[in-house]
């Protein structure tokens, strides 16, 4: 148990790249925080560094209350658990858990002791003698996740640990990372490209985008108010409708004259040019609705469809129904959308603007 | 072995095969029946008289003072030059993994010995061990010690082992470099988490890890040391001083060419056979193991 | 790298220092040696810098060798060229055609024909000396490039490498060659060949360095001076029996020797690291 605090971390390679710009996070005892983004965004890198795997080239990385820039991985007392399991191939399953213990001179009962209570919580204490080529993908994760646990560390980092799994297994074991880490109480750097397993997994979440944190907060925050437009597009899927309009009295209309307009919250100065983003999930079929949706394609999915078409002033939505879509291509269906759920970003800088 | 989308033709594979086979049946298991044959029979020089001996030969052979003189003498030699060779060479391989500055230039410098002939070896370091004008002869007189290696078996001895060894480290250090940048980075990172230190990590990860690649290497070793030694010994000593270099390929040679001795030759011929097939065997038996991951 | 102690990062390049002068050693006493005249050759100890004799000694060693027993080095060093090149190519063109027989072929025997191959690894020339010898005599190919070569010439190195390589190229080119209407030569020139370029890049490296530097088989074979490889001419030149080894001329033919196989693998060094480690496996 432990906290841990990024102080305007950054990291440039020798060649110039900045592959992480000033990162400030701070972590609380027990939480599962989540790195999220798109694959180079510096969410590998930035665990690296609080793992000692990689320098810290401005900054400060503190494990509870302590700088630990100058540290070697061994000795900040944490654990990992890397995409590709990383486990020692010509030891057996109770070996690999066993290592990081006995290189610290643990008693050997008290190794044994841990070993065991692990598998009995990973299901694995009937593949303890078998040696990792022999144990499928979700067996040899588990195995990794054993490896962590019984070291009890300050903190558990996880690397894309699930993106090696497939789809169905992926689901299964997200569910029993989470709750493990419920039951130890140890916290958690997560880092992932999966935006599902980021919302479900974290206390909070922290999106990156090119070494940046575009946001950092709950997952209720970050879907409900997201900071920017990358984080309002990256999250949710289909992704967020984002449409160029302009600022009216009292509203906002999406594209030129003749385009419809959305009332909000708040009145706003008149004129000003903005982006529009609108959820697919969030467009309520509503005959008296200000949009009117020209259908040009429907996907049915079974539980839901979506509806693919053109507002007037030549804006492209798509909208999220529930059940079988009930319209086809060539019809229109009328919309409408509550002012909370209309988000406003400011053009220039990606940045919302409180509607 | 096959692939599922095969061309028809019925002359076209023997004829493709022709090559290859024919000189294969030729030059290889002509003379090695011949060998056979030639082992269990005594024929003078001239080729006048014959006689079906069963395994006299081989029992000459075995019996002969010089012959098992060589035998240990080859045992020594290829051994301890097999363990020089791959310590070395994996000390050197593992410290060109850690640098990342100049590892290209030191690669290059310590592979370029794979390009010299072993006779040349012979001859190169013969030349620095020289009694009169060596200048490593020269060190080691200045340090006290008498070195005189026309005239002193263990020194000539000594001698070979080291060209030999130095022969072999360029080859063995190319597969130990490759083997060790084929172990996952990520293990490696996994066992510094898992508080080993670089010295530990060796020994407890890199090392096993390596097994495959040593093992293949050590009898990769033995079987080079025992033929390609041929031009270093025959260079270098001529199988002297008063045969305490006579190794046994070089007393095959030796027997069949200026002694004369067709049956001995012949029998010394398939007991090297033999020990060629077991360690091949060896070999491809092991390889079924190699992959850990 | 995992941890940052530049302790251990100057220990490794300390040991990488040694080791590379351990190795480089002999090469550097011989080019000195190289470049002196006879009379400093007599002094103890060799030299340990260069002389000015260099140009004198190696025109010296290639036009006029070094006397008696030694005929000069230009000629054998154009025997050494053409035993190297011939075994190189020879070998790659017939293990290719070997290993496209057995990999891309049903017919009877086949595994047959790859048994026989496998069997030649265990059989190296050392095994057979005085039974292949006499053949080659009894074939009239003594002193002849033909008797040099062509017993080397089938190996089962490289047909097992081709025959590796070609169970990687994926089924659908032969069969989208096949529907294309290409034949099986055809088949092989224009879309295996092709594709095998590095393999036989590599392979030629080590085949060349192979044949340049035999010494066993061309001691027994050449009879005749005009046949002499420069590897093989090296011991005769330092076991001279009459007189005392005119060590700067030796030393100018080592390094003749060693040039040209050191400049394939350092010009090609890439390649030929791949194909060795492919190759054992």
């Amino acid at each position: 148990m432990a906290t841990i605090d990024l102080v305007e971390v950054r990291k440039i390679y020798p060649n110039g790249v900045e592959a992480v710009k000033g990162i400030d996070l701070a972590v609380a005892d027990g939480e599962l925080i989540v790195l999220l983004g798109p694959s180079g965004c510096g969410k590998s890198t930035l665990l690296r560094m609080v793992a000692g795997l990689e320098t810290v080239t401005k900054g400060e990385v503190r494990i509870d209350g302590a700088r630990v820039n100058d540290q070697e991985p061994a000795a900040r007392d944490i654990a990992m658990v890397f995409q590709n399991y990383a486990l020692y191939p010509h030891m057996r399953v109770y070996d690999n858990m066993a290592y990081g213990l006995r290189n610290r001179r643990m008693p050997r009962p008290e190794i044994d002791r841990r070993v065991r209570a692990a598998a009995e919580t990973l299901g694995l204490s009937t593949l303890l003698d078998r040696k990792p080529r022999q144990l499928s993908g979700g067996q040899r994760q588990r195995v990794a996740m054993g490896r962590a646990i019984v070291r009890e560390p300050k903190a558990f980092l996880f690397d894309e640990p699930l993106s090696n799994l497939d789809a169905k297994l992926r689901g299964q074991v997200r569910v029993e990372i989470k709750r493990l880490q419920r039951r130890l109480g140890t916290t958690s750097l997560y880092v992932t490209h999966d935006q599902v397993e980021a919302m479900t997994l974290a206390d909070r979440l922290v999106v990156m985008n090119q070494g940046a944190a575009e946001q950092i907060g709950t997952p209720d925050e970050i879907y409900s108010r997201p900071a920017t437009l990358f984080v309002a597009g990256f999250i949710g899927a289909p992704a967020m409708n984002i449409v160029d309009g302009t600022m009216e009295k009292g509203s906002v209309r999406l594209g030129g004259a003749g385009a419809p307009t959305l009332p909000l919250e708040r009145a706003q100065a008149a004129g000003r040019a903005v982006k529009i983003g609108l959820r697919p999930e969030h467009l309520v079929p509503d005959p008296a609705g200000p949009l009117a949706l020209a259908i040009d394609l429907v996907e049915n999915l079974g539980a839901d469809a979506l509806l693919y078409g053109r507002v007037p002033g030549g804006a492209s939505l798509v909208v999220r129904v529930e059940g079988a879509a009930l319209h086809k291509a060539g019809e229109t269906l009328r919309f409408a959308v509550l002012p909370r759920n209309v988000h406003l970003f400011e053009p220039k800088n990606a940045r919302r603007i409180a509607a | 072995m096959i692939k599922r989308a095969t061309f028809q033709g019925r002359a076209l594979p023997y004829a493709l095969l022709l090559p290859q086979i024919a000189i294969t049946l030729v030059f290889f298991f002509w003379p090695a029946g011949q060998a056979l044959v030639q082992s269990v029979l005594l024929e003078d020089a001239f080729g006048l008289s014959t006689k079906f001996v069963w395994l006299d030969n081989f029992e000459r052979v075995f019996s002969d003072a010089y012959y098992l003189n060589s035998m240990r003498l080859t045992a020594v030699f290829t051994v301890t030059s097999c363990v020089i060779a791959m310590a070395v060479s994996l000390l050197l391989a593992t410290m060109a993994d850690r640098v990342i500055r100049g590892a290209g230039v030191y690669k290059t410098l310590l592979i370029w010995p794979y390009a010299v002939a072993p006779a040349l070896a012979g001859v190169l370091w013969g030349f620095m061990f020289n009694p009169t004008i060596g200048v490593l002869a020269y060190v080691l007189e200045a340090v006290g010690i008498k070195w005189n290696f026309y005239v002193n078996g263990d020194q000539a001895l000594f001698l070979i082992t080291l060209a030999a060894a130095w022969m072999q480290v360029s080859y063995n250090f190319i597969f130990f470099l490759a083997g060790l940048q084929a172990i996952p980075r990520s293990v490696i990172e996994a066992a510094a988490i898992d508080g080993a230190g670089p010295f530990k990590r060796f020994w407890t990860i890199i090392f096993p890890l390596l097994s495959p690649t040593t093992f293949f290497l050590f009898v990769l070793n033995i079987v080079h040391l025992f033929f390609d030694s041929f031009g270093i010994v025959h260079a270098l000593t001529g199988g002297g001083p008063g045969r305490s270099t006579e190794i046994l390929v070089f007393k095959v040679w030796s027997d069949s060419f200026r002694a004369l001795d067709l049956g001995g030759s012949a029998a010394q011929s398939v007991v090297l056979m033999a020990i060629v097939i077991a360690l091949t065997v060896m070999q491809f038996r092991y390889i079924e193991r190699r992959v850990h991951y | 790298m995992v941890e940052r102690r530049p302790l251990l990062i100057f220990f490794a390049h300390a040991v990488l220092i040694t080791g590379v002068a351990f190795i480089c050693l002999p090469l550097w006493i011989t080019l000195v040696a190289s470049s002196h005249d006879l009379p400093r050759m007599f002094q103890a100890p060799a030299p340990l810098w260069f002389g000015d004799h260099m140009l004198e000694n190696y025109r010296t060693v290639l036009e006029r060798g070094l006397g008696a027993n030694a005929p000069p080095v230009g000629p054998m060093l154009v025997n050494s060229l053409i035993m190297a090149l011939i075994i190189a190519i020879g070998k790659i063109t017939i293990s290719m055609l070997s290993a496209y027989a057995i990999v891309y072929f049903r017919f009877p025997f086949r595994m047959g024909f790859f048994w026989l191959i496998f069997i030649t690894l265990m059989l190296p020339v050392e095994v057979r000396i005085l039974p292949t010898f006499k053949v080659v005599s009894d074939l009239g190919m003594l002193d002849s490039y033909g008797g040099l070569t062509i017993p080397l010439i089938a190996s089962a190195t490289a047909t097992f490498l081709f025959r590796q390589f070609f169970l990687t190229v994926p089924e659908e080119l032969a069969e989208a060659a096949r529907i294309d209407g290409a034949g099986p030569l055809r088949f092989f020139r224009d879309i295996l060949l092709p594709l095998s370029k590095t393999n036989i890049a590599a392979l030629f490296v080590i085949q060349f360095i192979y044949g340049w530097n035999q010494y066993l088989w061309p001691l027994i074979v050449s009879t005749n001076e005009s046949y002499y490889t420069v590897v093989m001419g090296i011991s005769r030149m330092v076991n001279a029996v009459d007189t005392a080894p005119q060590w700067n001329l030796v030393m100018a033919t080592a390094m003749l020797a060693l040039i040209p196989p050191v400049i394939v693998v350092l010009a090609m060094q890439r390649l030929f690291v791949k194909g060795l480690v492919e190759s054992e496996k």
